[in-house]
């Protein structure tokens, strides 16, 4: 017998994800804010990043923001000082940050919370580095400007594909062999060892994708803005929410880190609008809230409640 | 010819705490080899450094002759070996059958062999197969044994690591263990067998490693122990009350 069910609850889901890719492919057409719009898909991206390693792994990476502050800078060095192409100086600036992730690979010997302080000592003391280079590399506490390269359209739909790529990657991760063998490390990783799965090797190709896409993203979102500079670059904000949003939509899960980017996202944003001197206050509760009611994030939640469900929102 | 062998291995945890200190074993390949010793012996890590999950400071591994001393774990799967933790190892929110594949891990992507490899588990252990769909944490302790044993015989080892299979089992389930460890000899599969219950190891083994302290402290057939048990336990416990 056909499950009309499954089936109609497959093509609600292919109806809505290619309404939203043909929505989010016309914004910069449409009169709405696309910067807003490039921001909500730079969010889902980091989140969706950041689940790779803490979701599938259960490394909590605290200096998350290395990366993508690696990411602004390659870009911008590259382009303003090196006279390379902006494309070519955000791939370079991907290239980036996988060979950070990989000089900071020894860290991942460590678990749990020493992980954690380690790797924000490693993202405080690049930062440091970074500020404290010549003026004339990286531009010391002013930062560089790219407002001759800047091309918003162009940024937005490089930011459109890196976000697809992205989601591509956390699904077609979770159905492979590495997604399994990386679920089996972060359950019972000496248990995974025993049935010959190289926990070391998984780790590491967990971590350094994990670093590819906010490099990336660092390079598009510098190439947005058009100016970077090390406080902006290094903000524990960008750790934070990324964090924030994805464990807000339920981690381990592929649409969780979306629902928790979208949906924070614009709740921050209305904060914002609302209270404009107390919102990190509100947005704080809020958070605790979260927290409180849906531990599990809100995909988590929901496929907890209906189990059924779990086969299209995880 | 030793299907297995430890020359004078040196394992230490975080660098400087020793728990192995020159220790030694020959398997016989065909032979259920038993470790007892006191708590603290060294005979869990023993186990550990021959299939690969510690690597030794000092000293040689060898299997069928060849020095595998360092040799990656799922190396030595492939070689044909399999082993059990002592601690609980099945993945309580996956399926049996799930379970089970996973144990497969080195096949790959080689379907057929995974799904022969399969019904040759399941043929052994019935009560597993009318599980196959149910998650791992919802079986009994024994069920969960019978599975973390039939996972390790997916591969088809020569020689099968078991640490402890009886800890925390009722005496009648670790009974029935005892009887898949007996017909896994009788197949004439080589096992090392590590265990608290020194009498049941000793009534079920050919040749026995006394550890203590991390070196070997005595060792031969179970013939040669016949009688001597007795004084070897009481050594422990009187170097238990010093």
């Amino acid at each position: 017998m056909i499950d009309y069910v499954a089936k109609g609850r497959m093509l609600i889901i292919w109806v809505v994800l290619v309404a939203a890719i043909v929505y989010l492919g016309a914004v910069p057409f449409l009169p709405v804010s696309s910067a807003f719009i490039f921001y909500m898909m730079f969010w889902i991206t980091m989140a969706s990043s950041f689940n790779i390693i803490y979701g599938f792994t259960g490394y909590l990476p605290f200096g998350y923001v290395a990366f993508y502050g690696l990411g602004t800078y390659v870009t911008a060095v590259f382009w303003s000082r090196l006279g390379f192409p902006i494309p070519a100086a955000i791939l370079i600036a991907g290239g980036a940050g996988v060979l950070l992730s990989l000089i900071f690979a020894p860290t991942l010997r460590l678990r749990g919370i020493y992980f954690a302080i380690v790797n924000f000592s490693c993202a405080m003391a690049l930062r440091i580095l970074i500020a404290n280079l010549p003026e004339k590399w990286a531009g010391g506490s002013f930062g560089i400007t790219l407002s001759a390269a800047y091309k918003p359209r162009f940024s937005y739909y490089c930011m459109f594909i890196l976000m697809i790529v992205t989601i591509f990657i956390v699904w077609k991760l979770s159905i492979s062999r590495l997604g399994i063998a990386l679920r089996c490390i972060r359950d019972d990783y000496e248990a995974a060892e025993a049935m010959g799965i190289d926990v070391s090797m998984c780790r590491l190709k967990a971590w350094m994708l994990a670093a590819l896409i906010p490099s990336i993203a660092g390079g598009i979102e510098a190439w947005h803005t058009a100016i970077i500079d090390p406080d902006t670059s290094f903000s524990m904000m960008i750790t934070t929410k990324s964090i924030v949003y994805a464990m807000f939509g339920g981690l381990g899960t592929i649409t969780g880190p979306i629902v928790g980017a979208v949906f924070m996202y614009i709740l921050d944003d209305l904060i914002w609008a609302r209270f404009p001197i107390l919102n990190l206050m509100v947005l704080g509760i809020f958070i605790v809230a979260l927290v409180l009611f849906f531990p599990r994030g809100i995909v988590g939640s929901i496929t907890r409640w209906k189990p059924t469900l779990r086969a299209v929102l995880a | 010819m030793a299907l297995l062998e430890a020359r004078g291995i040196d394992v230490s945890y975080y660098g400087d705490i020793i728990v192995l200190n020159d220790a030694s074993i020959f398997i016989e390949e065909g032979q259920v080899t038993a470790i007892i010793g006191p708590n603290g012996a060294g005979k869990s890590t023993l186990l550990k450094a021959l299939y690969g999950l510690l690597k030794p400071k000092k000293g040689e591994i060898f299997y069928r002759n060849e020095n595998i001393t360092g040799a990656r774990t799922y190396e030595l799967i492939g070689k044909g070996m399999a082993y059990i933790p002592q601690a609980r190892s099945v993945f309580p929110d996956l399926t049996v059958e799930e379970n089970l594949k996973l144990g497969a891990w080195i096949f790959k992507r080689d379907r057929s062999r995974v799904s022969h490899a399969l019904e040759v588990v399941y043929k052994r252990f019935p009560v597993l197969a009318s599980k196959r769909n149910d998650k791992a944490g919802m079986l009994s302790g024994g069920q969960q044994k019978m599975l973390e044993i039939g996972r390790g015989l997916i591969t088809e080892p020569k020689v099968y690591l078991l640490d402890e299979p009886t800890a925390t089992l009722a005496p009648i389930i670790a009974r029935e263990i005892y009887s898949f460890v007996a017909d896994l000899r009788d197949e004439g599969m080589t096992v090392v067998l590590v265990d608290q219950n020194i009498r049941q190891a000793f009534e079920m083994s050919d040749y026995i490693y006394v550890l203590e302290l991390g070196t070997n402290k005595a060792s031969g057939s179970r013939k040669d122990f016949a009688g001597g048990l007795k004084g070897i336990i009481q050594d422990w416990l009187d170097y238990d009350t010093v």
